[in-house]
């Protein structure tokens, strides 16, 4: 049968959708109807058939029974229910409410959900329910109650055999639609049933979700619902929040060895999670508090931190830990004391400042200091002038390359005659290797190292090259080629790390 | 129909054969990889699709024809926002079908790889379970509770922080 794709109007296509309801599905709900175990004489259909049947015939069965026969219908449909094993048996032949309406079922059966259902039968009248239960056999009432009304939607709604479309979608197509759904409705629904429970703990789901509220979150928000260590408080905040559509902070994760985990703001654009990674008790304790509600993992969290590597405002993130905030504030301070002085002055005044007792300092430092430091108090790179406008495309400046700070830097310019008149002599043979290598170990540790350390990770990204096989001239005159002696350099500083311990 | 398109003939699950204009067949990724491998004396019998029937076929050829003019969505996942009431009418009136033709649209939508329509049905459906309770979106979708007394309990404890916050938050 061939057909025109006409660009349809609804009215043009209803009939299409009620021809793909009904037909098969009709047969099907027939099939299913008459095959249908009856189960008038069980569970709560008991009551119902009891009372479809007359009083006298109830009055029989409740003598048979042994029980009182006295007082109204309802009182003895009450009591030969309570002699329930007894009554399948005893029942007369009468048709099962399910089985009487079976045929009314099929025309239910096409619309599937029992709201659509509810409302058909809401807009039918009485009147019309009346004639459906006559046909059907059911015992005529002078007035059909509501209840009964009801009661003829009741089965229906409990029918098993209508299966849901909703549970039989393949996984992927269920996430789809979970993706669209906030937070409070993925979790209603996946309180619903066993399969949609366990696709909606989906990680990747529930990293979304909070990608996107930490992308709306007030640190301040966040921060001080932390403090209160209750999730369900923190969860509010970050909903609340996201409501708000709170300028968007970031989020780094730092690692501090034995200290204290918690959130700790580095500035007021800016939270930082310590997260202790180390298998243990802390690693349980911080997921148990802040992570186990938005579903992750800290794994996952510093995975957040990774990806995303600016914030809104154009900074990139860099991941702190407690010592290079140290060394970053004593850099530009001169001392914790300073850092915290110039951060807090009002404060200052009544901390008492342990002069010795480092951790204690550090803690100070990030009780009071650290919210109230800008990022870029610690390093001038996170200035915000060019960089601080959201969506700003100009992109930020590259780095100085290590290599050129090191052969610049005129320490190194005196250094590196020595080297390369060391390394000739390894070149040439005449020097062995073991004394070549402490002479360029003497010579970097002494005066290189400081500088190297900075930039050697860079400067070894390059393979290395055979010192034999370039000039030494060429080595030193040629930045690339001069990498050779800085992974050398870098080598001897890694056996330095390693043999240091031992001692 | 305008005679300046080839048409295609489309076969669907149920044997009946739909003949649409190779324009917006090509809204579907599926068909087009189909049109592009295939040679034409090969696409003379028709395209049979084995998991779409007549009526959905037809529902979903009506969406490709109201949207051929529309920019391809974007390719990006992370661009897709979760917005569900971007809806326009006509899509919304498109989706006005019972629950079966809906689910059914998505399984099509998916089958053609028609992300557009795809989008649109699963919005429609996460629009019926916004703002439900569980046992709504149960009674909604005809959703059997097979969790045990213990398991629904204990999920229901897994999840109380929602209800607080819900409850207190707003």
């Amino acid at each position: 049968m061939a057909s025109e794709p006409n660009v349809t109007r609804k009215a043009e296509t209803e009939p299409v959708a009620r021809e793909a309801e009904c037909g098969p599905a009709d047969d099907l709900a027939l099939i299913e109807a008459q095959v249908e175990p009856p189960r008038a004489c069980t569970g709560p259909n008991i009551s119902r058939n009891l009372m479809a049947m007359k009083k006298t015939e109830l009055v029989d069965m409740a003598k048979k029974l042994g029980v009182s026969s006295r007082g109204t219908k309802a009182q003895i449909v009450v009591r030969i229910a309570g002699a329930g094993e007894v009554v399948p048996d005893m029942m007369p032949p009468a048709k099962p409410l399910q089985a009487e309406l079976a045929p009314h079922v099929i025309n239910f059966a096409p619309f599937r959900s029992f709201a659509a259902v509810h409302a058909e039968v809401a807009q039918q009248s009485t009147k019309a329910i009346r004639a459906w239960l006559k046909e059907a056999g059911v015992p005529g009432r002078s007035k059909m109650s509501a209840a009964e009304a009801r009661r003829c939607c009741a089965w229906i709604q409990y029918r098993s055999s209508w299966p849901s479309m909703l549970i039989e979608l393949p996984d992927e197509l269920l996430l789809l639609i979970l993706h669209y759904l906030e937070v409070p409705n993925l979790v209603n629904i996946l309180m619903t049933c066993r399969r949609l429970y366990a696709i909606g703990r989906d990680n990747l789901l529930w990293r979304a979700h909070a990608d996107a509220v930490f992308e709306t979150l007030s640190s301040n928000t966040l921060v001080s619902s932390l403090d209160c260590r209750t999730p369900g408080v923190v969860y509010q905040a970050i909903l609340d929040a996201a409501a708000r559509r709170c300028p968007v902070c970031l989020c780094a994760v730092g690692k501090v060895r034995g200290a204290d985990w918690g959130p700790d703001p580095i500035c007021n654009d800016c939270i930082m999670f310590y997260v202790n990674s180390s298998a243990g008790r802390r690693d349980k304790i911080s997921y148990s508090r802040a992570t186990i509600q938005l579903g992750l993992r800290s794994a996952d969290l510093v995975g957040i931190a990774a990806e995303r590597r600016v914030n809104s405002f154009g900074m990139p993130i860099r991941l702190f830990d407690g010592k290079e905030i140290i060394k970053a504030v004593t850099a530009k301070y001169g001392s914790v004391a300073a850092g915290i002085q110039a951060a807090n002055p009002r404060r200052a005044s009544s901390i008492s400042l342990p002069r010795k007792r480092r951790r204690t300092a550090m803690k100070i430092l990030r009780n009071y200091c650290l919210p109230r430091l800008p990022l870029w108090a610690f390093d001038d790179r996170f200035s915000p002038g060019p960089l601080a406008i959201a969506g700003d495309p100009s992109p930020p400046p590259p780095p100085p390359n290590p290599l050129e700070i090191v052969l610049n830097n005129p320490k190194t310019a005196v250094v590196l005659p020595s080297v390369r008149g060391k390394v000739e002599a390894y070149v040439a043979g005449s020097l062995p290797r073991g004394q070549f290598s402490r002479a360029v170990k003497d010579i970097t540790s002494s005066y290189i190292l400081p500088i190297l350390t900075r930039g050697i990770r860079a400067v070894l990204a390059a393979p290395p090259h055979s010192l034999s096989e370039a000039g030494i001239d060429e080595l030193l005159a040629n930045p690339t080629l001069a990498r050779n002696l800085f992974a050398a350099a870098e080598e001897l500083i890694r056996r330095k790390e390693r043999m240091a311990p031992s001692k | 129909m305008s005679g300046d398109h080839d048409m295609v003939k489309l076969i669907s699950s149920d044997g009946h054969t739909i003949e649409v204009p190779e324009d917006i067949v090509r809204k579907s990724q599926t068909l087009q990889n189909t049109l592009d491998d295939l040679a034409k004396d090969q696409l003379e019998n028709g395209i049979p699709l084995a998991n779409v029937t007549h009526a959905i076929l037809t529902k979903v050829v009506e969406w490709c024809t109201h949207h051929k003019d529309d920019p391809p969505p974007p390719e990006d996942d992370d661009a897709r926002t979760r917005r569900t009431d971007d809806i326009t009418p006509w899509d919304a009136d498109f989706c006005k079908v019972e629950q079966t033709v809906l689910f059914e649209l998505i399984l099509a939508a998916n089958y053609l790889d028609i992300k557009g329509l795809l989008d649109l049905c699963c919005k429609t459906v996460a629009n019926m379970i916004k703002g439900k309770s569980p046992e709504q979106i149960r009674q909604t979708f005809n959703i059997k509770n097979d969790f045990t007394p213990e398991e629904e309990e204990q999920v229901r404890k897994e999840n109380e922080w929602c209800e607080e916050a819900g409850s207190t938050g707003k």
